[in-house]
């Protein structure tokens, strides 16, 4: 499949880990609107370096994530990410639990970055070892679920 | 030539988890060397006690997310030996294959994203992206091959859910494996040029004549099951683990150090290479001719050339493995229930690093007493005499050169160290 004219909406976490589980709700909401036919979702990807090449090729990444932004829970910010901002970041010394960032900077220094990589990201309430999400973050579901359709929407392909 | 040189690596990048590097050179006389394990113990045998053998896999596991389907697989072995079950041979081969996902992933990541920088000059794999992005898209592909494959036999790669103790719970449907093996083949290119890549890249020149230590089976280069083997000549059955492991405690290191008849020895890629190497893959012997490897290599770096023949070997043994699948057909098998609640049984499995051993007592289905010996553990004295032998060769060098030569000594040994600090034992008084 020729992915450069595609977007993917890429959901990471855990849903043993409470509110790390979140993408996955957000995405799952997303899926029973009515997509563009350009858009392909994945709920729930594993973070780790292998996360290049389930990006790699696409014109727009929208990840959905937790993110520790030190805000209210349930609070939700849309980020643009700036590949110039990638390029300043260093791997840390081990490769062995690399990451969301990890996979990024390497696509970045690969030239293997979507052409637009745009983050939801969510502040956790907690992410303990239970199943299932905060009051807080449970209520930021359906207003991060509308905005990513209407991003998705207004989203027409690129010509 | 230096005459003082104190050298302290506090944490050794591009290794799993934590180790310092300690080593003082007073008068050009080596006054302290010490490889110094900082990881907090796990108590992963203690977390098994009170638990039904079912859990042990899975638990167990936990203790490595690389090498997740060797700690599975090695303690499947301990309580199979345990209950008295011998798997089908449909598991036997579904297990070796998916075992060379594991070593495949694990290899793949070691030889291009830890090591490979070190050589091309570059400090990590991110300068590497950029000047060489071919090599890194290569290694991205292997792994995610060898990650695909534990995904159609064991359900996925980290911490595997299908494997169960007398068998699986979920079986690779034919196209998958007709899939993998179309993969397979492509990924000789690809295997070719790691080849390639590693006879352009001279090791240091250091060797050290130690004992190496791996499993052996008559019939093929061991992985999982077989008798343990020595360079010295000796041979024993895993059920004898602890009378080669020999484990002690060491002030400087949260994990055990082991010694056999008194000496350090060595696990891992070059000890399997030196003792089966007879039973590689003729494609592996090969490369093994190509990258100048031949036994007995006492130069602890080509550890990780021996890797680089291992994941040509695993490649091809993949390929037929798969051809046997696919020649039998995949039956769904319930798995063999046990002949006994109760018993005593050690698993022993050549995981990435080396050598690995599970024992269990279980009574009643409840596991009563745990024990697992980890290849870094094993490897711990050996990378400290290495070192030994290895600074006063190095004194002519500025101290960041003597520094950057002694990590990638550590490096070489491809240390997990979070697995290898399982347990220390405290003495009150």
């Amino acid at each position: 499949m020729d992915r450069s004219q595609r977007t993917l909406v890429l959901g990471v976490g855990n849903r043993l880990r409470g509110d790390d589980g979140l993408a996955e709700v957000i995405i799952s909401c997303l899926m029973a609107h009515d997509l563009p036919e350009h858009v392909d979702t994945i709920p729930e990807g594993t973070p780790g370096l292998d996360l290049l090449l389930t990006f790699e090729g696409y014109d727009k990444l929208i990840l959905v994530d937790a993110a520790e932004m030190g805000v209210e829970a349930g609070s939700w910010q849309r980020i643009l990410i700036d590949p110039a901002d990638l390029k300043q970041r260093h791997l840390f010394g081990t490769l062995h639990n690399a990451g969301v960032a990890e996979a990024l900077v390497l696509a970045e220094a690969l030239g293997k970055l979507p052409r637009l990589i745009v983050l939801f990201g969510v502040q956790p309430a907690r992410l303990d070892w239970e199943i299932g999400l905060s009051d807080a973050v449970e209520k930021a579901v359906s207003q991060v679920c509308a905005a990513l359709h209407a991003e998705l929407t207004k989203d027409q392909p690129p010509v | 030539m230096a005459t003082n040189v104190s050298v302290d690596v506090h944490h050794v990048t591009r290794v799993e988890g934590h180790g310092n590097i300690v080593v003082d050179v007073v008068d050009g006389q080596l006054e302290r060397c010490e490889f110094a394990i900082v990881e907090t113990p796990r108590f992963f045998e203690a977390m098994l006690r009170g638990r039904p053998y079912q859990e042990a896999s899975h638990i167990t596991s936990r203790i490595c997310g690389i090498c997740a389907v060797g700690h599975a697989t090695t303690s499947l072995r301990a309580t199979e030996n345990a209950l008295g079950i011998s798997p089908s041979q449909q598991t036997v081969l579904l297990r070796k294959l998916n075992f060379f996902g594991e070593i495949l992933d694990s290899h793949v990541l070691h030889v291009y994203m830890l090591v490979a920088p070190d050589f091309l000059g570059v400090g990590s794999v991110i300068p590497l992206a950029r000047t060489a992005p071919e090599v890194v898209l290569r290694a991205l592909r292997m792994k995610k091959l060898a990650g695909d494959l534990c995904k159609a036999v064991c359900g996925r790669h980290t911490h595997p859910v299908a494997m169960t103790v007398g068998g699986f719970t979920h079986f690779p449907t034919e196209a998958e494996l007709r899939d993998l093996r179309a993969r397979f083949v492509n990924m000789r290119a690809d295997v070719d040029s790691l080849v390639e890549l590693y006879q352009g890249l001279t090791m240091p020149d250091f060797e050290r004549d130690t004992e190496f230590i791996a499993l052996s089976k008559a019939d093929e280069y061991a992985f999982i099951d077989g008798t343990i083997a020595s360079t010295d000549g000796g041979l024993w059955p895993i059920e004898d683990y602890k009378s080669v492991t020999n484990e002690t405690i060491v002030p400087h290191s949260s994990a055990k150090h082991t010694s056999n008849a008194g000496q350090s020895y060595m696990v891992g890629a070059l000890a399997r290479f030196n003792i089966n190497h007879d039973r590689l893959h003729p494609r592996a012997k090969k490369a093994a001719e190509a990258l100048k490897l031949k036994p007995k290599r006492t130069n602890p770096f080509f550890n990780t050339v021996a890797q680089v023949v291992e994941i040509c070997h695993a490649v091809e043994e993949s390929i037929i493995l798969i051809d046997k699948l696919l020649e039998r057909g995949i039956t769904p098998e319930e798995p063999i229930e046990p002949t006994s609640l109760s018993g005593e049984g050690v698993g022993a499995c050549e995981v990435p690093r080396g050598i690995l051993f599970h024992r269990y007592e279980i009574e009643d289905g409840i596991i009563t007493g745990a024990d697992c010996v980890i290849p870094t553990g094993q490897n711990l004295a050996n990378i400290e005499n290495d070192m030994r032998a290895f600074v006063p060769t190095l004194l002519d060098q500025t101290e960041e050169e003597i520094t950057l030569s002694l990590e990638m000594l550590v490096r070489a040994y491809d240390p997990c160290i979070s697995c290898s600090t399982h347990l220390v034992d405290v003495n009150f008084k």
